[in-house]
């Protein structure tokens, strides 16, 4: 009978964890874009901005807000990840109305972290989170502004979750 | 060619230890068979095995009309030799010819005997073990040790050695962990990040076991263990809890593992100790032997025939 539980043992070590779907995985840096309009603060589509993702000046990928918000993959061998931000002004001849010039108006925000290399279960492996964030933005071209969220209450520069709010962006509602 | 002449002898290694086991699985039932098939008890003094001496003090028997002893009570003092018993595991180094692997183990078990019922155990081991956890793969290895008490329970305790026991006991391993092979990728930023981690945990466990003991020759135990590991609490380096704990085996859900063992020890007699026992032992008598006497008592005649003529 022991023999049979000692082989009942042996035969259950096989048997292997299933990492359950919705398990944590990398969190990407989450930004919502709002416009101020009469003094409030409403959501706005953003898609016709671009973000460009940068390494040492050259541009590796390119994505675009689906709606109110973007979800940026951050560099995870690097302490920061540089994003161009492109917004594509048609200027029009005010009489026609036709469109007489293209600029391409770019600020840049960088997100500084540390990437922490996280353990999630034996059936999922690991992933990578980020503690001590900081972004910084130049504004005045396609952003007019941005409020970091993260840095405080209640995550404290810590991002555990795509769900997380990394910051406000604010962008020029008048086209 | 070679490699394959060494694959046809593990298997064959597998076979021949299968059938040892299964053997000497056999021989313990026998020996229980043995023992349960004889009482009587002036043949049962003789028998008594060489480890202890049963010095009568009193004894009552309970009798039922037929006269049979049907219960022996003894208060006795039982003169005990007390032994430590060293074993050796022949089932953790079996493991990875079973397994086909490179895991390597030992266990030394060892036990010394407090009172009649009650045993000090100490077990000290090594165990080195690699498994594929899906995601990644991980080996443990480093020393660990078991410290606690055996309890023997059931028949069998006086006469001899023979035991069926549970144990309770402490474990604790501080082992060398090496985490491998899981890769994170970033396909935007196109860079890859591949885990590699050694640290060095520890790990403290509860463990109860159930398991047999039978004299197979004289001086010399055969051992079946079977025990439930609770990790009690553990080191998290890295974040990583206990995925394989030397003594433990693999640890599921953090918390739970199950270890086995099968081991062949020799006593070493140390002294003698007499305790006081009471003792009450059952006799058991065949029932078709007891209803067939009922009977001729039945149909015994009142008097004797030889009776009658004189009157």
């Amino acid at each position: 009978m022991l023999l049979a539980v000692g082989f009942i043992a042996l035969t259950s070590c096989e048997r292997d964890d299933i990492c359950p779907e919705g398990s944590m995985t990398t969190p990407s840096a989450r930004l919502e874009f709002y416009s101020i309009e009469n003094g409030r603060e409403e959501t706005i589509d953003a898609s016709s901005l671009k973000f460009y993702g940068m390494a040492a000046g050259d541009t590796l990928f390119s994505s675009s807000p689906s709606s109110n918000h973007i979800s940026l993959p951050l560099d995870f061998e690097h302490k920061e990840s540089v994003f161009l931000v492109e917004k594509i002004k048609e200027v029009k001849d005010p009489s026609t109305g036709t469109v007489i010039d293209v600029i391409n108006l770019t600020d840049t925000l960088t997100l500084k972290y540390e990437p922490v290399l996280t353990f999630i279960s034996k059936a999922c492996g690991y992933c990578f989170t980020y503690k001590n964030i900081t972004m910084s933005c130049t504004t005045g071209h396609s952003i007019t502004g941005y409020e970091v969220l993260i840095e405080g209450e209640p995550s404290y520069g810590e991002l555990l979750s795509s769900r997380q709010v990394v910051a406000k962006i604010y962008i020029d509602a008048t086209e | 060619m070679k490699k394959k002449g060494i694959k046809s002898i593990t298997i064959a290694l597998r076979f021949i230890a299968l059938a040892v086991m299964i053997m000497s699985s056999s021989v313990i039932v026998a020996q229980d068979k043995k023992n349960d098939s004889s009482f009587d008890l002036k043949s049962r003094k003789k028998e008594v095995a060489d480890s202890i001496r049963i010095v009568e003090r009193g004894m009552k028997m309970e009798r039922d009309s037929t006269n049979k002893v049907h219960v022996v009570k003894r208060d006795s003092l039982i003169e005990i030799k007390h032994g430590m018993r060293i074993g050796v595991d022949l089932f953790t180094p079996l493991l990875p010819i079973l397994g086909d692997n490179d895991d390597k183990a030992w266990q030394v078990k060892t036990d010394f005997r407090l009172t009649p019922k009650l045993y000090a155990a100490f077990d000290i081991g090594y165990q080195e073990r690699t498994k594929d956890f899906t995601m990644q793969w991980s080996t443990s290895k480093g020393m660990f040790f078991k410290a606690g008490v055996n309890y023997a329970l059931l028949r069998g305790i006086f006469d001899s050695d023979d035991m069926m026991y549970v144990g309770l006991k402490l474990g604790y391993s501080s082992y060398d962990r090496h985490v491998w092979g899981d890769t994170l990728r970033s396909t935007q930023w196109g860079n890859e990040h591949i885990v590699d981690i050694n640290d060095s945990p520890s790990a403290l466990w509860g463990d109860l076991s159930i398991g047999v003991m039978v004299q197979v020759a004289r001086n010399v135990y055969l051992s079946m263990d079977a025990a439930y590991d609770m990790i009690l609490s553990s080191s998290k380096p890295n974040g990583i809890g206990p995925m394989i704990v030397p003594g433990v085996g693999q640890v599921y859900s953090n918390t739970t593992g199950f270890s086995f063992s099968y081991a062949v020890s020799y006593r070493i007699p140390l002294y003698t100790k007499t305790h006081r026992m009471k003792i009450k032992e059952h006799i058991k008598e065949n029932q078709e032997t007891i209803d067939s006497k009922k009977k001729k008592e039945v149909f015994r005649p009142a008097f004797q025939s030889t009776e009658l003529i004189e009157e």
